[in-house]
């Protein structure tokens, strides 16, 4: 069954020119990415020229197409790749030098234990939900990617070093950062 | 191996999946990409994908065009070779000269007479298969009969006193003269041809001469004509040409 397949069956599939497989496909990851692109440029005009070149790019390069790594990973990173072009054309910088990399957040270790969340208050949550989005955009990029590519795309350390290129350690810092920095302006809102 | 510090600790949590932080997160408004977006990238997807097909099919075609094209080719050689060594490598028309040389040995001897007659008697009218063969032609087609009479008479004889081999070589004559007439060799028949009408009577005569001339072979029916009017100059040939 088409549907159970896996994505690097489908996309090998699509390659051969399978257009039910690649409906499949992007029927899983179309909402993730679109959103992964959204949160980083903060811009819906640009997110979604950014979301349509993705899969224009995924949908020349099936032929080539082997599969090395989970399909979600390829795509995420054609999709990072894109992101950093764009920062780039937008003369903005991608890299997080501005961020201390020492400045670790060191604050609460869940918001949860504070007994402050009430997960169900939606309207609490939403507000909350409402004020991460503010925090989010004022990540650095990396960093954000890093938490992005973790909740939208649901990756590992590894996986998230593999997407944005970067030895795993690296990608753990970056998402320790993340984290960190969410959690304290969490904290610091109420 | 260093002990983990606290953002570790509190990484590995968030890692576990079931961290307030992500809760929250999933709070937020799905954000979907518009319609509009969906239909036009699955309509580029679907693009792509029939030109894959058009390019497979048109490979595979390719692919097998040279096969094809040899094994046409090679069955085409085969048919040939076949037709050529079934019919003993000579083509039709010798073949057929072949058995009418038997046919005189095999036909009964009452028929000769019959054959005679149709040769002695030209019929203008059933086209040029039937017309009657000029001097040259019958030299020609003498040297072709395997025993030719002594003395090398080559002056035609008249049809009641034909022998059998003189009856083959008008029924050669016969066969031969389409050929003839694909060679363009109208101009040396044309002065026997009047001649050859010269053994029939005057008003038969005329009528080989008019249907000449509805042939559009005018320059031999004007020979003939001559020819009629040097032997027969009393007679009236205008009432019937015209």
């Amino acid at each position: 069954m088409v549907g159970q397949q896996s994505d690097e069956e489908l996309m090998l599939a699509y390659g051969e020119g399978d257009l039910r497989a690649f409906e499949i496909i992007y029927r899983r990851h179309s909402g993730g990415l679109f959103r992964y692109l959204l949160r980083q440029c903060s811009n819906a005009s640009d997110a979604e020229e950014l979301f349509q070149d993705v899969w224009t790019n995924l949908i020349r390069a099936r032929e080539r197409y082997e599969v090395q790594a989970k399909f979600s990973t390829y795509l995420y990173h054609l999709a990072h790749n894109r992101v950093i072009d764009h920062y780039r054309r937008r003369a903005h910088n991608p890299t997080d030098k501005a961020v201390n990399p020492d400045a670790d957040d060191g604050g609460p270790d869940d918001l949860a234990q504070d007994g402050t969340l009430n997960i169900e208050d939606r309207v609490h949550l939403k507000r909350l939900a409402s004020r991460l989005l503010e925090l989010l955009d004022r990540l650095p990029p990396m960093q954000r990617a890093a938490f992005l590519l973790r909740e939208e795309g649901g990756f590992s350390v590894e996986e998230i070093a593999e997407v944005m290129g970067v030895n795993p350690e690296t990608a753990k810092s970056r998402l320790r950062y993340a984290v960190a920095k969410l959690r304290r302006g969490l904290i610091d809102d109420r | 191996m260093s002990p983990q510090e606290p953002g570790d600790r509190s990484l590995d949590r968030y890692l576990q999946g079931d961290s307030s932080l992500s809760k929250i997160y999933k709070g937020v408004t799905p954000e979907t990409p518009p319609s509009e977006l969906d239909e036009a990238i699955l309509a580029k997807a679907r693009h792509a994908a029939e030109a894959h097909a058009l390019v497979r099919r048109r490979h595979m075609l390719q692919r097998w065009m040279i096969p094809t094209s040899l094994a046409a080719a090679l069955l085409l050689t085969i048919g040939l070779v076949t037709f050529v060594s079934e019919h003993g490598g000579a083509p039709l028309a010798p073949k057929q000269t072949s058995e009418g040389r038997q046919r005189p040995s095999q036909l009964p001897g009452r028929e000769l007479p019959l054959q005679q007659q149709e040769e002695a008697t030209p019929q203008p009218k059933s086209g040029s298969v039937n017309e009657p063969i000029s001097g040259k032609d019958a030299e020609m087609l003498q040297s072709d009969v395997a025993s030719p009479p002594s003395g090398g008479s080559q002056a035609t004889p008249s049809p009641a006193s034909a022998p059998p081999e003189r009856t083959l070589l008008k029924e050669e004559t016969k066969r031969k003269q389409p050929r003839l007439d694909k060679m363009g060799e109208t101009d040396q028949r044309m002065p026997t041809e009047a001649t050859g009408a010269t053994d029939l009577p005057p008003q038969e005569w005329l009528k080989y001469i008019a249907e000449l001339r509805k042939q559009g072979r005018l320059s031999e029916a004007q020979a003939s004509l001559e020819e009629f009017r040097r032997r027969h100059p009393d007679y009236p040939v205008e009432t019937i040409l015209k």
